[in-house]
This record gives C-alpha cells, sequence and structure tokens, in this order.
C-alpha cells in the first residue's frame, strides 16, 4: 500500500515516513504544498496524510485541487487545528478523516488501514479467500489455519492483491501500490516477488490462489 | 454638589434622588408663596377693619361736644346697640386729657377700658384683651370736641382736648383668616401631591432611555462581546456614553479576540513540536533497534524539546513585557563588537546555506543600552533573515548612529511577503503565506518579541519589502 505524507515540520514528517515503512507501506513524503500536490497528482495513493499548514500552497487546497480532478485517494488531514469548525471546514473539503497533533502513532495507523479497507470497498479487517485468511490489523496471513512466515513487503503485496480479490492486478499497478517509488518498474522484478510469495502460500495439497494472466498481470482468488 | 441633610435626597435611586429634591423645591416655593399670600390678606382684612373701626371712633368723636364747662355725648344709648350689653359688644370710652374719665359704653357697665399712656391726634391701632376677656383691636386717638354753641368758639372760650379709645373683637376677622389659611394650606398640598405625582411620570417616561440602555447592556454578556448597545433609541444626552461604551466594548471585544487567538496559536505552535516528539519516540519504541537508531533519536527529541524550550521563553518574556515586569539594565557596549558577536552563532548556518553578508557597521566607540534586550532583537532579526534568505542570497548588516539615536538594519534578498504584509509580521503568530519552514524551532513569536524589546528599549521598528528584499530598520 502507497502512502503519501506531506508535513512541513522536519522531524514529524521523517518519523511518520519511518513508523510508516517499518509497518510495511510504501511511503512518499513532501515537505511543502507544492511538492505533496504533485506527488498526489502523478501517482495514485491509497492514503495521503496531509498537514493544513503548508509552505506555498497549504492543504485545503491541495484537498480541494485534488477533489476537483476526480481523484479517489483517501485522505487524512493531521493538523494542529482542533476546533470543531477546522474539522467539519477539513471533512467538507472533501477529507475522508481528521486526526489532531499530537496524536498516537498506533492510532495513525489504524486509521490509515481503515482508509486502506474503505478504499478497496472491504468492510472485515480479516480477509477470507478459501482457506486463506489475511488478518489487515495483525499484518499476518494463514492458510489452513497455519501462520505463514511472510516479510513486510511479501504481506505488503499479499494484502494489496487480497484487497483486490477476484481481479486482475497489473504489474504496473503493483510496482505502485506495493514498491519503492524511486526505483524504476522492471517486470520481473514484481515476477520474483510473485514466485517468492507463491512458493509460501500454496500447498501442493490445496488448490492454487495466485493465478497468472499472461501478458496482463496477476489475480488472486479461487479459480472458477 | 450641594449635601443637604436628608439622607434620602442622597439615595442611590436617580428617580427618588430627582422627585426628592423636586418636591422638596416644590414644597418651598409653595410655602413662601402661601405664607406671602396669608400676609397679603391679613394685612389688607386689618386695614379693611381698622378704617371700620376708625369710622365709628370718628363717629362718635363727631356726636361729642363741649361747652364752656363740660363734654355732652348727642345721642341716647338705644341709638348704638353695637355698644349695648349684647353678646360680642363693642366698646368706648372718653378720657379728659388728664385721664378722668367722661362716658363710656354700656357694654362696659362697671369695667373701663385701659386709658393709653401716650396718644396723639393721629390714630394709633393695638390688638388689646376685651373686658369680657376677647381678643379684639382697639383705636384710641385724642380730639377737640366741637362747640355746642357757635358763640363759644368765636367768643375764644379755650377748647379743651378729650381722648376716645373704641375697641371691637377680632373674632370674625380670625375667623377669616384661619378659613383663609386652611384653604391655602389644603390648595398648597393638593398642588404639591399632584406635581409630585406628575413629576414621578414625567421623571419615570424621562428616564425611560436609561433603563433601555441598562437592560441593553445586561444583554452583552462577558461571553458574548460582538454585541453593541443600540444608538438608535438613546437621546442626545447619552450618545457620548453609549459611544464610549460601545468603544470599550471594541476593545474589550478585540483583546478577548486577540487573547484568543493567542492562546490558540500558542496550542498549535506547541502541538507540532510535541507531535513530533511522541511520534519520535512511538516509532522508535516499536521495535528493538540498534544502539546508532536511539542515538539519532535521543538528538532528534533534544532539538524538539530545545526549541520548545525556546518557544516558552519567548512567551514568558512577551507575557513579562505584556505585564510591564522587564526593567531597563543599561551598561556601556561596544556596539559593533557586539553586533558581531551576536552574530557568530548563525555562522554555521549561513556556511551551510551559501549567504553573504554584507556590513555597515559605521558606530564608533561605546554606546549605553540594555544589552541582553537588544541580543534577543538582533538574534530574531538575524534568524529571521538567515531563515528567509534564499541559497546563496545576500544579507546585510548596518548601524549607524545620527545624535543619540541609534539606528540598526537588517536586509536579506529572497522576501516573498509584500510591503503591505511586512506590516503584520510583528504581530504575534503571523507568518507569510500561512506557512513555516522549519516549525518547533521557529515559531511566529520572534519578530512580535523584537518589537516589544524594541518597545521596552524606547526604541522603534519597522519593516519593509521592496523588490524581493525584506529589511527590518530599528531605531533606539
Amino acid at each position: 500500500m502507497r502512502v503519501l505524507v506531506v508535513e512541513d515540520f522536519e522531524i514529524l514528517r521523517e518519523s511518520i515516513a519511518q513508523g510508516l515503512t517499518e509497518a510495511g507501506y510504501t511511503v512518499d513524503t513532501a515537505a511543502d504544498g507544492e511538492t505533496g500536490l504533485w506527488h498526489a497528482e502523478s501517482n495514485d495513493y491509497d492514503v495521503i496524510i496531509l498537514d493544513l499548514m503548508l509552505p506555498r500552497i497549504d492543504g485545503l487546497t491541495i484537498l480541494k485541487k485534488l477533489r476537483a480532478k476526480k481523484s479517489l485517494t483517501h485522505v487524512l488531514i493531521l493538523t494542529a487545528k482542533d476546533t470543531s469548525a477546522d474539522r467539519i471546514k477539513g471533512l467538507d473539503s472533501g477529507a475522508d478523516d481528521y486526526l489532531v497533533k499530537p496524536f498516537v502513532f498506533a492510532e495513525l495507523l489504524a486509521r490509515v488501514r481503515a482508509l486502506i479497507r474503505r478504499r478497496y470497498d472491504v468492510k472485515s479487517p480479516v480477509i477470507r479467500i478459501a482457506d486463506l485468511e489475511i488478518d489487515t490489523a495483525a499484518r499476518s496471513a494463514r492458510r489452513s489455519g497455519q501462520t505463514v512466515d511472510l516479510s513486510a513487503r511479501e504481506y505488503s503485496l499479499l494484502e494489496y492483491l487480497a484487497h483486490r480479490t477476484g481481479q486482475v492486478v497489473t504489474r504496473s499497478e503493483i510496482w505502485e501500490h506495493v514498491y519503492d517509488f524511486n526505483s524504476t518498474a522492471e517486470s520481473n522484478v514484481v515476477d520474483v516477488f510473485i514466485g517468492h510469495l507463491r512458493r509460501k502460500i500454496e500447498r501442493p495439497d490445496a488448490p492454487r490462489l495466485i493465478h497468472t494472466r499472461r501478458g496482463l498481470g496477476y489475480l488472486l482468488g479461487q479459480e472458477t | 454638589m450641594l449635601r443637604l441633610p436628608f439622607p434620602w435626597l442622597h439615595s442611590h435611586s436617580l428617580r427618588f434622588r430627582l422627585l426628592a429634591r423636586v418636591t422638596l423645591a416644590l414644597i418651598l416655593i409653595f410655602a413662601v408663596a402661601a405664607g406671602s399670600l396669608y400676609l397679603i390678606m391679613r394685612a389688607s382684612l386689618l386695614a379693611e377693619f381698622d378704617a371700620g373701626l376708625l369710622t365709628q371712633a370718628s363717629s362718635l368723636a363727631s356726636m361729642t361736644e363741649q361747652d364752656t364747662q363740660k363734654f355732652k355725648l348727642e345721642f341716647e344709648p338705644g341709638e348704638m346697640p353695637e355698644f349695648g350689653a349684647g353678646h360680642h359688644p363693642n366698646y368706648y370710652q372718653l378720657w379728659t386729657l388728664d385721664g378722668q374719665s367722661l362716658f363710656k359704653s354700656i357694654s362696659l357697665a362697671q369695667r373701663e377700658l385701659k386709658h393709653p399712656d401716650r396718644v396723639t391726634e393721629i390714630p394709633s391701632y393695638h390688638f388689646v384683651r376685651l373686658p369680657d376677656g376677647k381678643e379684639g383691636r382697639e383705636v384710641t386717638f385724642v380730639f377737640k370736641p366741637r362747640f355746642e354753641d357757635e358763640k363759644d368758639r368765636l367768643s375764644g372760650t379755650p377748647s379743651r382736648a378729650a381722648v376716645l379709645a373704641v375697641a371691637k373683637p377680632i373674632r370674625n376677622l380670625k375667623d377669616t383668616l384661619e378659613r383663609f389659611a386652611a384653604a391655602l394650606a389644603f390648595v398648597s398640598a393638593a398642588a404639591i401631591g399632584t406635581s409630585v405625582l406628575m413629576m414621578w411620570l414625567v421623571i419615570q417616561r424621562g428616564l425611560k432611555p436609561l433603563k433601555s440602555l441598562a437592560d441593553d447592556i445586561e444583554r452583552v454578556g462577558a461571553d458574548d462581546l460582538s454585541k453593541r448597545i443600540s444608538l438608535n433609541e438613546a437621546p442626545q444626552e447619552l450618545t457620548p456614553i453609549v459611544h464610549r461604551l460601545n468603544d470599550l466594548l471594541a476593545r474589550l471585544d478585540a483583546a478577548l479576540t486577540r487573547e484568543k487567538s493567542f492562546t490558540a496559536d500558542v496550542a498549535h505552535e506547541l502541538r507540532t513540536p510535541l507531535a513530533g516528539l511522541e511520534t519520535v519516540l512511538e516509532v522508535c519504541a516499536s521495535r528493538r533497534r540498534e544502539p546508532e537508531a536511539y542515538e539519532t533519536v535521543i538528538g532528534k527529541c533534544l532539538r524538539l524539546a530545545q526549541g520548545m524550550h525556546g518557544m516558552v521563553n519567548n512567551l514568558l518574556l512577551l507575557a513579562r513585557a505584556d505585564a510591564n515586569q522587564l526593567s531597563l539594565q543599561l551598561e556601556r557596549v561596544q556596539l559593533s563588537t557586539f553586533i558581531q558577536e551576536c552574530w557568530i552563532a548563525f555562522e554555521p548556518r549561513v556556511n551551510a546555506r551559501n549567504l553573504t553578508v554584507e556590513w555597515n557597521l559605521t558606530v564608533n566607540g561605546e554606546v549605553l543600552v540594555d544589552k541582553e534586550k537588544l541580543r534577543i532583537v538582533l538574534n530574531n532579526l538575524f534568524d529571521n533573515a538567515v531563515t528567509y534568505t534564499e541559497e546563496g542570497g545576500r544579507i546585510s548588516v548596518g548601524a549607524s548612529r545620527i545624535a543619540e539615536r541609534i539606528t540598526l538594519s537588517v536586509s536579506n534578498t529572497g522576501s516573498r511577503i509584500s510591503s503591505e504584509d511586512a506590516a503584520h509580521l510583528f504581530d504575534r503568530f503571523w507568518r507569510g503565506d500561512e506557512a513555516r519552514t522549519d516549525a518547533g524551532v521557529h515559531c511566529g513569536l520572534g519578530l512580535s518579541l523584537c518589537r516589544k524589546m524594541v518597545e521596552v528599549l524606547a526604541g522603534t521598528i519597522k519593516a519593509d519589502s521592496q523588490n524581493g528584499i525584506f529589511t527590518a530598520t530599528v531605531s533606539i
């Protein structure tokens, strides 16, 4: 899952990015409104964490511009402005959530998870595909009741595929949502990671769950 | 103000006080008027009475005759019944000059009127106690009765004088006067009563604008100072009060709003570094890390704490300056050296950002100044310049002295604010384009603290921004 953090206060921006990265998200950061807007417009983020008081372009303007362009990205406003009027203004400008500084980082993570579920229209934090169980809150996966040992990246890949169960996900989508923005997309890197994930998920005695659609991408789900 | 010895005249109710004074004035006016009327009435009634008395006496005198030997009265007792033995009789008595009684009225019987001590031909009137014990009035005079026989007068017979006293009860006069006094008192009381009632109504009505003003003021609560008192109904006399009150309200409102937004700004400015502190620690604590990672986190936390410390210090200084708790501690300072001393702390940042510095220090020798307050001013101006100059830009620092006045100026390139906005720079927490470059260390307090310190130093500070060059000028 790809998250953009737009925050002008360096220490806070870096800590949030570090925390999110350690939680398995792919994170981009922007220190001012201009850069933030440019990132937001040029990539498909799952969640944008947006400060309101920013140099050059303020947060609400960024939000309004994004919504005017029909962006579906979920936006969480993270600000020191705490009055009801501010919250109302923020939500009415198109924000999906509002968190006031100072905040508990675990809560920020939980809210990001909830926004991602909403983005992919999933209600429960636990996604089940046949006997594969993905707990998005605990960030763990089980197959036939047995815990599958996944690295953070592998889990992210699985979670992204799980959120889009039954849909064909292209390599570039996987690249955009799961992997680092700065490196160039190489389809075989995605294939390598899919290979790793298959080895851990698939069981010889159970039906295959990760399917390759030649020329299109991958699909997670039961073969019908 | 005249303090009258009646406490109720100084009651706290304006209405009551006005009414009491008006009532007192009315009573005085009516008392004087009624008293004068009574006296005039009494005098004229008495004059009329006396005239009647004199007529009676004169007719008695004209009926007295003398011949060579003795005096004679020319009428029969029955002809003048008022001098008879009636219920309220009149009296007369006639004496010779040496006090020998000649005649007296039947009403006197065995009694006598008092012979007047001094008597002249001019009638004189007195109040007397009548022989029957009643109050009366008496006229006395000396006269020469005519001769019975014309011959006696012509023949030169010496004419003898007689003394006449006529007295009459004044019961009727007294009754009339008493009735008149009673009527006067009644009319006065009624007039005063009616006037007081009317005055009450008039005052009530006249003070209505005051009452509605009081109601208006009551409606302006402490929590909502945005309301103003309406001028529409206020009479001309109250307009200055209403204006003053509205001015006062506006100033209170502004002060309160400023206070509120100041508190909100303080909270806001502290929230961001606090959020940073908490997040850094929480993310760090979420897993076991290498010792180097902890060192980095400790460094970050220290920077955050220092930033907040600086901000709290600035706030305290501002609060103390606002409460006039800062005193001047003047000392002799080598100004140019002092300015460069303050600059040293900024050199690492200046070098890192590749800035050029231009010096125009023309103040030689020592100046008398409060070093610590000047240091705050310089630090903030330098900090502002170093922060907002673009990479590779230029800063110039100047100091000059004209007479006893010292002018310091700090200007930098890369200014993005308009010259109108430059005026706001000294407002608390104002920041150009709602933006912050590195919150926590910088907050919008620096320049307003600067201004406050310059005020304490009894100087002026102004800022201008022209063609991308920002200049702050301090004059002390």
